[in-house]
């Protein structure tokens, strides 16, 4: 057994945290809230360029062919960073989606586009009322049950709805009647698993970055004429939230790489993941917060852009009830975790 | 990444399997510190030691397999998973002989391994003190030198297995002068010392596997020392680091309780909010699982794991207590009306583990001391008082 990542993919973690902390600091995501699509043109760009759209389109579509393992750091980096652009819907779901499938045509003319930057996609799931960056997407894919139709950016109609997050900008989207491509063959089940462990991963970097947050604000603030820090009611807050995100990260590594190689198991371990997921950063949400006291509760303080973006993530890909209920209730009814060692 | 089992360790796998199915013990062992369950529980050893199964992962020489840590974690998995009957020798597998092979010299390896292999000596961790549990560091109990004798005075506590055992890894104070940390050794010696007084305590579960033992003038060799005199603390993280963090089928224990609840849960016709609640609990097993394999990859490889084992091990606290937590609720009164005791009245089966669960909580290392050793050596925060 080897748990570690490869080179290759400590690289690509390098690269694209370079690029976030280049093109999205936390000053630039707050000058986005106010632009029309609150979104920078160079994180496209930047991502293209690494070649992290191209990842997930096999070789034939000009893509790189490469396995969702390998969209684990760029997705916990995206978390890390607060980025507010729907990489997981345009560099993983849509490519998993028409990759899989037996829709030629749309193959050809959207995967070596989306590859190299010049598309970009959103998947709205069963009737969705807020999809991901669907104002600037070029293509639309609507999942419903088990079937795919792809639209294009002129057959639908976005409209803007309210986000507790001002950098996500969520949009309904409504189809014009007769227009659309039935994508065929679409492995729908791959991409709902490729869904929640693509997010538990996303979560992840959150929530990693707020109790990051957390732990260096607490050692330089002081009251009681010493480090917030070195009290064990801040303490043991910030190690209990820092234990589940690292157990929550292990889970999500799991699923992601169930996606990778065992596909048998990664629907049940994509909800496995989520959960843990869900918790560990609503913890470290909660936490963060806490610590950081007066201060972070205000609109100045860049805490809230990671709180925000945090909360938005927990609704938006399947709430813990729903979540929690999917990975017990196959299980309970058969009387078999199935929690197995292996 | 590869997440299988290699093709080695899944031939062992079958071997240990196909071994442990021929010639488990039928049915519920008495408890070894009754003399019969003593009887049976070295019979049972003794089955082990001959099959070459009495610790896998030590070197062929001291009678092992030379197995790596993945060898003996399927060998502890299939072991678990199976509810076969606790080790005799568990606190020396776990850490003490363990610290042996580490820091030993040849000589007290040859002296000390087989007999721990073979359970002809039964060896008791002697850390915890009254005035010494989550500051171990603190601790009492002094061993003046005398030529080539060191002489101990002072109490141990809570010592499990301490009723049966004959020999004693053990923290004593050699450099009184020393700061805290410092002036601690390690050492090994044998409890039938003259001035040595082992009194038996009972566990609140009703399990009698706790003692107290008093030291009175009792000489050992200078030999026992383990590691460098007064540099005991720093060969004790070994053993504590290991009893934290190399899962020893924890892993698969939470497996086994998570599906003890299930079936609970199943009976009981479970409504939605107990199946999320369930399946929630079945994320972080799922979790912990990874993160022990995880871990054993860390350690195997002789990489730091910084302060992983702390981290997994409040982790598996807080899932073992949730788990058996939820078990309770669900059974509801059924759980008081379970007559399942032992011959002492203890606590068996679910009760017991339930018990235990919240033991995990403070044995090795409280859930508070993981907290402040994540925060302090993993997260970088400062200290709260000098320690």
């Amino acid at each position: 057994m080897n748990t570690a990542f490869s080179p290759e993919q400590d690289e690509l973690r390098t690269s694209v945290r370079r690029l976030f902390e280049n093109v999205v600091p936390a000053a630039v995501l707050r000058q986005l809230w106010e632009t029309e699509t609150g979104r920078s043109p160079q994180v496209w760009k930047g991502l293209a360029e690494i070649g992290v759209p191209a990842l997930l389109v096999p070789e034939e579509y000009e893509g790189l062919g490469a396995d969702e393992l390998d969209l684990f750091f760029v997705l916990e980096e995206a978390g890390r960073a607060a980025l507010p652009d729907a990489i997981l819907e345009s560099c993983v779901l849509a490519p998993i989606l028409l990759a899989g499938s037996t829709a030629d045509g749309l193959k050809r003319r959207w995967l070596p586009a989306l590859a190299t930057g010049e598309a970009r996609a959103t998947v709205a799931f069963d009737g969705a009322r807020a999809v991901p960056d669907a104002h600037l997407s070029d293509l639309v894919l609507v999942v419903d049950g088990d079937q795919v139709v792809a639209y294009e950016r002129g057959e639908v109609t976005v409209r803007p709805v309210p986000s507790m997050d001002p950098s996500r900008r969520p949009a309904s989207v409504t189809a014009r009647a007769g227009s659309g491509v039935r994508v065929d063959g679409a492995p729908v089940a791959r991409a709902r698993a490729a869904r929640l462990a693509g997010s538990a991963v996303l979560l992840g970097g959150v929530g990693s970055r707020l109790v990051e947050f957390a732990v260096a604000y607490a050692k330089v603030r002081e009251q009681f004429g010493r480090p917030i820090g070195s009290f064990q009611a801040i303490k043991h807050q910030l190690a209990t939230a820092h234990s589940r995100n690292e157990l929550a990260r292990h889970a999500a590594v799991g699923a992601m790489y169930d996606l990778a190689h065992r596909a048998g198991s990664s629907s049940d371990t994509a909800v496995l993941a989520h959960v843990c997921a869900l918790e560990a950063e609503r913890e470290s949400n909660r936490v963060s917060l806490q610590v950081h006291g007066g201060i972070g509760f205000t609109w100045e303080h860049d805490l809230q852009i990671w709180l925000k973006h945090g909360k938005s993530l927990e609704l938006g890909y399947g709430t813990w009830r729903e979540t929690a209920y999917a990975a017990g209730a196959g299980t309970v009814l058969s009387g078999r975790s199935e929690g197995g060692t292996r | 990444m590869d997440l299988e089992f290699d093709t080695r360790n899944e031939q062992f796998r079958r071997e240990v399997s196909a071994w442990l199915d021929e010639n488990a013990p039928a049915g519920r062992l008495s408890p070894p510190a009754t003399a019969e369950g003593l009887r049976q529980h070295l019979a049972w050893e003794r089955r082990l030691f001959e099959a070459g199964y009495a610790a896998p992962g030590w070197p062929r020489r001291f009678g092992g397999l030379g197995l790596d840590l993945w060898g003996e974690t399927v060998f502890d998995e299939e072991y678990v998973r199976r509810r076969l009957p606790e080790r005799l020798n568990k606190m020396a597998l776990i850490h003490g002989a363990r610290t042996v092979l580490v820091h030993g010299t040849e000589e007290q390896q040859r002296n000390w391994l087989p007999g721990v292999l073979d359970c002809s000596d039964i060896w008791c961790q002697g850390f915890s003190e009254p005035d010494a549990g989550s500051d171990l560091a603190s601790l009492r109990t002094t061993g003046r030198l005398d030529g080539d004798e060191i002489v101990l005075n002072g109490q141990k506590t809570w010592t499990s297995n301490g009723a049966i055992a004959t020999h004693m890894y053990a923290l004593v104070r050699t450099d009184p002068a020393a700061p805290k940390h410092h002036g601690i050794s390690f050492l090994v010696f044998d409890l039938r010392t003259p001035g040595v007084e082992i009194r038996p305590m009972r566990q609140l579960h009703g399990h009698s596997g706790f003692a107290e033992v008093f030291f009175t003038d009792v000489r050992v060799p200078l030999t026992s020392v383990v590691g460098e005199l007064n540099d005991g603390w720093r060969v004790a993280q070994t053993a504590l680091r290991l009893e934290r963090g190399s899962a020893r089928g924890s892993h698969t224990r939470l497996v086994a309780a998570l599906d003890a609840l299930t079936e609970a849960a199943a009976r009981a016709g479970a409504d939605r909010g107990l199946r999320e609640r369930v399946g929630s609990l079945r994320a972080w097993v799922f979790a912990y699982v990874r993160a022990t394999y995880a871990l054993i990859d860390t350690v195997d490889r002789g990489g730091d794991d910084g302060v992983v084992a702390s981290v997994n091990k409040l982790g598996l606290s807080e899932i073992q207590t949730a788990i058996h937590d939820l078990w309770l609720e669900v059974l509801g009164d059924e759980a008081e009306l379970v007559d399942e005791l032992g011959p002492d009245g203890e606590l068996l089966g679910l009760r017991r583990d339930y018990w235990h669960s919240r033991a995990q909580e403070i044995f090795a290392g409280s859930s508070e001391i993981q907290r402040n050793i994540i925060a302090e050596r993993g997260l970088g925060l400062p200290r709260e008082v000098s320690r």
